[in-house]
């Protein structure tokens, strides 16, 4: 059948704004990025060319080292929380009998979502706080010698930081793995009752090999959102004390709007943006084959 | 599971758990209600204690000075929305249902996008805003918004068109419909789920978002957002006193909870559709 001219252009007319706006903020940056980040780029001042200089110090600078050290014990927990309770949630609620409590449990797990994060965060650093929160427990249960200025302390900041959020229940990843469940077909459960399966082996030989799709979605999402967000850390510790807490996209950040040193930054960023490819690439891979 | 099983230990234990999850996970949410009610003398002295006169007067306060910044929360999240579900359905729709060429090099293009990491797009897009002249006005956040976050909704919406029944759109093309004809009547009607489950979590994450208003809104407080406007209290710029603040988290809370809780029946569902494929 032969497409009218308009038929065939009416794709390309209907991407456009997508693509105009990514080639301004997305495309355009990266481009921006890369050219920056082998100057010395400052902000409101004439850059020179530096060839790899800023890469070469990227890897001496200690801090950026730790605060990839950070991001990496961060990151595996982020994605394990983001999997496991989410999953427990989803699992516990698939063998509530009850219709209405099961409703009522989806919309409050779903609720919190709405809540703006930078809110419970903030939540919980009064949680954290020296005066009050969680010290006013310990000295109600007469552990006085267990307070501590949580987040000011750099050997526990960096674990006060990953607890943030327990019990790690979003919304969306959960609403992603109940309706995973939801979608397996009744037959198998049918057959499984038959045989007088207990809830453990319907977990096992039902829910696990069908449930994957699902986990992967997540894995790659919260990999890709623990990689690249800093905006929790930012409001709860600064990446302090010291750099207890110090993640790359924040150091990227500070070293571009609190010193200015825009062409260090984007070096900074390109070498962040390198490893979230890399690792979600091979990610992908490795998911993939296992099937 | 039709056969009704009588209650075992092991399903107390179940639901017991499940509950202490929810409590858990309404924990900061519940405290934060609590704290708002006390005078901030109370906060400090008995934290957990219930409040024992109710003290709205923290509301009144916080109300003065967080009306306005709530209401630029809204507008510019309003505005960017609608942006957001015009792009989102034409691409969708595009990826989804449509043949071209190139398809399938352009759509990686839209996928790579998501790996670029936040942090390394502010200095640049910083640069663009200034170079547009659109410092301290709403349209500094309002088009970067449209342009960030139309890329999740883009793959939801082209998971949820692709598996749209085609026999909907043959049916219409046997009426000669075309292809514009198609996509108006018959692809954008039915996408009102997945729009609404786009349009909820983006809308969430724009007014959630305070990196980027801080770097482009330095002017005075009557132009900042809600998020801003909390972080800077919370920061030690402003009020120190936590009744008062934390009555301000509810107050900027209840918009996003009444906009959306007569959506969220289409965002359990929308999440059905697009979760496998992204």
């Amino acid at each position: 059948m032969k497409r009218s001219l308009f038929s065939r252009i009416l794709p390309y007319l209907f991407i456009a704004p997508t693509f105009v706006l990514m080639a301004i903020f997305s495309y355009y940056a990266i481009g921006k990025t890369v050219l920056d980040s082998f100057t010395d780029s400052a902000f409101g001042m004439k850059s020179h060319w530096l060839g790899l200089d800023n890469y070469v110090r990227a890897f001496h600078d200690e801090m950026f080292v730790t605060s990839f050290r950070n991001q990496l014990i961060i990151t595996v927990t982020t994605v394990f929380n983001s999997i496991f309770f989410p999953l427990l949630a989803a699992e516990l609620l698939f063998f509530v009998r009850s219709e209405r409590v099961g409703k009522i449990v989806k919309m409050a797990f779903v609720i919190p979502m709405l809540v703006p994060g930078l809110v419970v965060t903030l939540m919980w650093k009064y949680l954290y706080n020296p005066n009050f929160g969680f010290n006013t427990l310990l000295r109600a249960l007469d552990l006085s010698g267990l307070t501590r200025n949580w987040l000011n302390d750099s050997s526990v900041a960096l674990i006060c930081v990953i607890l943030t959020g327990f019990p790690f229940i979003s919304g969306m990843y959960f609403l992603i793995l109940h309706n995973g469940l939801n979608m397996v077909s009744g037959e198998l459960y049918e057959a499984a009752i038959i045989d007088g399966a207990t809830s453990m082996q319907v977990v096992r030989y039902i829910h696990v090999p069908n449930l994957k799709p699902y986990v992967k979605t997540i894995f790659t999402l919260s990999l890709i959102g623990s990689l690249s967000g800093f905006g929790q850390i930012y409001a709860m510790t600064g990446g302090g004390p010291g750099y207890a807490t110090m993640i790359p996209s924040l150091l990227m950040y500070k070293v571009a709007f609190g010193d200015g040193q825009f062409g260090y930054a984007s070096a900074l960023g390109m070498v962040i943006m390198l490893v979230i490819v890399v690792l979600t690439v091979v990610s992908r891979k490795l998911l993939k084959t296992e099937e | 599971m039709g056969k009704k099983k009588k209650t075992t230990i092991g399903s107390v234990i179940r639901t017991i758990i499940l509950f202490l999850l929810v409590f858990l996970t309404f924990f900061p949410l519940l405290l934060m209600i609590n704290m708002s009610l006390k005078q901030n003398v109370m906060i400090a002295n008995d934290f957990f204690g219930l409040p024992r006169t109710i003290y709205w007067t923290n509301y009144m306060k916080a109300f003065r000075f967080i009306f306005r910044p709530i209401l630029n929360s809204l507008l510019v999240c309003g505005t960017s929305l609608v942006g957001i579900l015009m792009v989102v359905s034409l691409s969708g729709y595009a990826f989804g249902r449509m043949r071209f060429k190139g398809k399938k090099v352009l759509y990686s293009m839209v996928l790579a996008v998501m790996m670029i990491p936040y942090a390394l797009t502010i200095i640049p897009n910083y640069g663009v805003v200034v170079k547009l002249g659109l410092l301290n006005s709403f349209w500094a956040l309002i088009i970067p918004y449209i342009s960030g976050q139309q890329i999740f909704g883009i793959i939801l919406a082209e998971a949820f068109f692709h598996e749209m029944p085609g026999e909907l759109f043959e049916a219409a093309r046997i009426d000669g419909a075309g292809d514009l004809q198609q996509f108006l009547r018959i692809g954008l009607p039915l996408s009102k789920p997945i729009l609404i489950t786009v349009g909820i979590q983006v809308v969430v994450a724009m007014y959630n978002d305070y990196m980027w208003p801080s770097v482009v809104i330095t002017g005075g407080d009557d132009v900042k957002t809600f998020c801003q406007i909390v972080l800077n209290n919370a920061a030690g710029k402003g009020s120190s006193d936590l009744g008062l603040i934390t009555a301000a988290f509810i107050l900027g809370t209840i918009p996003l909870l009444i906009i959306t809780q007569s959506c969220l029946k289409y965002y359990i569902q929308g999440m059905m559709v697009g979760a496998v494929k992204g």
